[in-house]
């Protein structure tokens, strides 16, 4: 019984769906938190909030620092399972955008070594609008690939199609007696909300006012992150925080 | 659960749900509202207490001595299933709805993870009865008190039992602040939550203080570990397996007890 794992989303169960739909797009979300676009051969992520240990510690609460170094290691590690040879980070990759020029010098070198040999965009965010030259790659405020923009914040209006983050998505749903609370990827098949991929970036339930009208509440997906795998989950099985 | 109203302090509240460690609340007004009972009200056993209540039970003589709804329910107990010895530990199986269930009464102090102070259930979707008896579930292996030692840290460690004792460390600490009602209005941006903390401090700083008092507080504020390994000595080699095709009354509190957390 102490053996059982706790974890309710197994690991090896395969879901019968392993892609997104993302305006006709196929995309695969991975359980760390990323989302390889295959056929255009880009991994998305967002919310890395660099250095978000740093800017509470000048503030007075001093949390453990590792979190710029621990997001550094999960970017790493899966931008090593997907090899892409671009890579698009869709704001808030910083906590504020003048510490993007204080990072340690062990973790500027390893970034700069995951950018090496691949295209890298860093869009602006409400938290790093103004991004220095030292970290490298490409900065926009919003980038449009065959069809769909990739943007920090999600807009109201328009079309949708559009991979955005800054909402910090989470589901929560009741299986099987217990209930489990997870980031997750939320989408409608038109417009899609990236997690937070940072290490100390919290969540907000998918369900929440923030998200308003963003989605079409009857195609509603969440796609739950769990240990190794990502599953994904009707709008009508979420229940709020 | 959420939307539940009840009496609290003098007032008729609404339960919003829980974050962190906090229940959320907001004033209402209903007919029938519910009361709460603490977790904190009921009467742990020590040791030697739940010894003699062992021996009280195992004693068909002694049950007059009872109130007669207890004597009754013992009664019915020995005659459905069997009241357990002083050194015997009883597991029960039985189906209930579209699960099995496997109970075991340690009647032993509090050792944590108890549906309640006397006994342990749990549920699955397979025939535990079944599999017991077809040796694919070994009862001596589950309660083999080898596993007390690197299985138990490894889950402890991942559990929510030890998160919990983080955050409270964090606040005493002054690691993190408690939030107050009104300060949610400075946006998430202001906190972040110790779980989050936890697994970076963790794969980082494994020997932090913080986590070694979390460890200290969940091993014996939560699980009494020497407790757990007694009990894990008395019971090897006498357990022993009743299976049966409905609940039996000894199980019945468990059972309630798993419907209420559930919310089923």
């Amino acid at each position: 019984m102490l053996n059982a794992k706790l974890d309710l989303m197994p690991e090896s169960a395969p879901s019968l769906r392993s892609h997104i739909l993302v305006a006709n797009h196929e995309m695969r979300p991975l359980a760390a938190g990323a989302l390889y676009w295959e056929a255009e051969d880009t991994l998305l992520v967002a919310d890395l909030h660099f250095e978000k240990g740093a800017a509470f510690a000048a503030l007075g609460m001093l949390l453990p620092p590792y979190d710029t170094r621990t997001t550094l290691e999960r970017l790493h590690k899966v931008i090593s399972a997907v090899e892409p040879s671009r890579i698009v980070a869709l704001g808030d990759s910083f906590h504020r955008s003048d510490l993007a020029e204080s990072l340690a010098e062990d973790d500027l070198a390893m970034l700069t070594r995951l950018q090496q040999g691949r295209e890298w965009y860093w869009i602006c965010g409400n938290h790093d609008p103004h991004l220095p030259a030292c970290i490298g790659g490409t900065i926009c405020t919003t980038l449009t690939i065959n069809g769909i923009t990739l943007r920090h914040e999600p807009s109201e209006n328009g079309s949708g199609r559009e991979i955005a983050g800054h909402l910090h998505p989470v589901a929560r749903i009741a299986r099987r007696g217990s209930v489990i609370r997870r980031r997750c990827f939320a989408t409608d098949g038109n417009r899609l909300v990236m997690p937070a991929f940072g290490a100390y970036a919290g969540g907000l339930n998918v369900l929440d006012q923030a998200f308003g009208t963003l989605f079409l509440r009857n195609r509603l997906e969440a796609w739950m992150m769990g240990r190794a795998d990502v599953y994904p989950v009707l709008g009508s099985l979420l229940l709020p925080d | 659960m959420a939307g539940d109203s009840f009496v609290f302090a003098g007032e008729i509240l609404r339960f919003e749900g829980l974050r962190e460690l906090d229940a959320i609340v907001t004033r209402a007004h209903a007919t029938e509202p519910k009361v709460p009972a603490y977790e904190g009200g009921k009467f742990p056993l020590s040791t030697y207490l739940a010894e003699r209540v062992r021996r009280l039970l195992a004693e068909p003589g002694s049950w007059s001595r009872f109130p007669d709804q207890v004597s009754d329910w013992l009664r019915f107990q020995a005659d459905v299933s069997i009241v357990p010895g002083p050194d015997e530990i009883l597991v029960e199986t039985f189906p209930r709805g579209h699960k099995h269930n496997l109970v075991c009464y340690p009647f032993a102090a509090p050792l944590g993870f108890v549906a309640n102070e006397y006994a342990l259930a749990i549920w699955a979707l397979n025939d535990m009865g079944e599999m017991i008896k077809t040796r694919r579930l070994d009862l001596a292996k589950l309660f083999d008190e080898d596993m007390l030692g690197d299985d138990l840290d490894a889950w402890l460690a991942e559990s929510s039992l030890m998160k919990r004792s983080f955050g409270v460390c964090a606040i005493i600490s002054g690691l993190i602040e408690r939030r107050h009602p009104g300060q949610e209005k400075s946006g998430r941006q202001m906190t972040v939550s110790w779980d989050l903390i936890y697994d970076v401090l963790r794969q980082h700083e494994p020997d932090h203080i913080l986590l070694r008092a979390a460890f200290a507080d969940a091993a014996t504020g939560l699980i009494d570990v020497s407790r757990l390994n007694q009990f894990l000595q008395r019971i090897c080699g006498r357990i022993r397996h009743i299976a049966l095709s409905q609940v039996s009354p000894l199980a019945v509190p468990a059972m309630l007890e798993i419907r209420r957390g559930r919310g089923e």
